[in-house]
C-alpha cells in the first residue's frame, strides 16, 4: 500500500476532515486524522476507528507500522 | 480460541502492568516495542513483558481480545491503555505516570 492509497482511503472514510499521511518506505506510516467522526470517542477509540479502516492490511502485515495522531474537531 | 483468552486473563490477573510486545524488555525486537519498554523503564515501572513472538496464539488472540490489531499493547489493571503512540502521548503529558500511581 502506498501513502497515496492510504490517503485516498482516509479521505473517503473521513469526508470533510483533516487527513495527512507521511511515509518514506510505504511500510511505516505517520497518519494524522482530525475529524468530527471522533466526537465523544476516547483516544483509544479514535485509534481503533482509524485502524479498522486498514484492518486487512494490518492483518496481512502489508502495513507494518501505523503511527496515529487523531483529534476530534 | 477460548483457552487463549484464559491465558490472557491469567496474565492480566497476575500482573497489574502487562506489555504484550515483540521480544522482551532486555531484548526488544521491534522499534515500537523498544520504545514502549523504554517508556516503562524510564518511569521505573515493574512490568510483565509477554513476548508474542514466542506464542502465536497470544500474538493473534490479544488483537481480538482488546480489539487492537497491532503490537505492542499495554494493559494496566486489566484495561487496555493502547499502543506505543498512545503510550508516548500519555508519557509526555504525564498521564501515564499518574495512571501508574492509581
Amino acid at each position: 500500500m502506498t501513502a497515496n492509497e492510504m490517503l485516498e482511503r482516509l479521505k473517503n472514510s473521513y469526508p470533510g476532515s483533516v487527513v495527512n499521511v507521511i511515509s518514506d518506505d510505504n511500510v511505516h506510516f505517520d497518519v494524522v486524522v482530525e475529524s468530527k467522526a471522533f466526537n465523544g470517542l476516547s483516544r483509544i477509540e479514535q485509534h481503533q476507528h482509524v485502524m479498522k479502516v486498514f484492518d486487512t492490511e494490518l492483518k496481512t502485515g502489508e502495513v507494518h507500522a501505523l503511527s496515529l495522531k487523531t483529534k476530534s474537531i | 480460541m477460548s483457552n487463549v483468552n484464559e491465558k490472557i486473563d491469567a496474565l492480566l490477573n497476575e500482573n497489574s502492568v502487562v506489555l504484550f510486545m515483540k521480544g522482551n524488555q532486555s531484548f526488544p525486537q521491534c522499534g515500537f516495542s523498544a520504545r514502549a519498554c523504554s517508556i516503562l523503564q524510564d518511569l521505573g515501572v515493574k512490568f510483565k513483558d509477554v513476548n508474542v513472538l514466542e506464542d502465536e496464539d497470544i500474538r493473534n488472540g490479544i488483537k481480538v481480545y482488546g480489539n487492537w490489531p497491532t503490537i505492542p499493547q499495554l494493559y494496566i489493571n486489566k484495561k487496555l491503555v493502547g499502543g506505543s503512540d498512545i503510550m508516548m502521548e500519555m508519557y509526555q503529558s504525564g498521564e501515564l505516570r499518574d495512571l501508574m500511581k492509581a
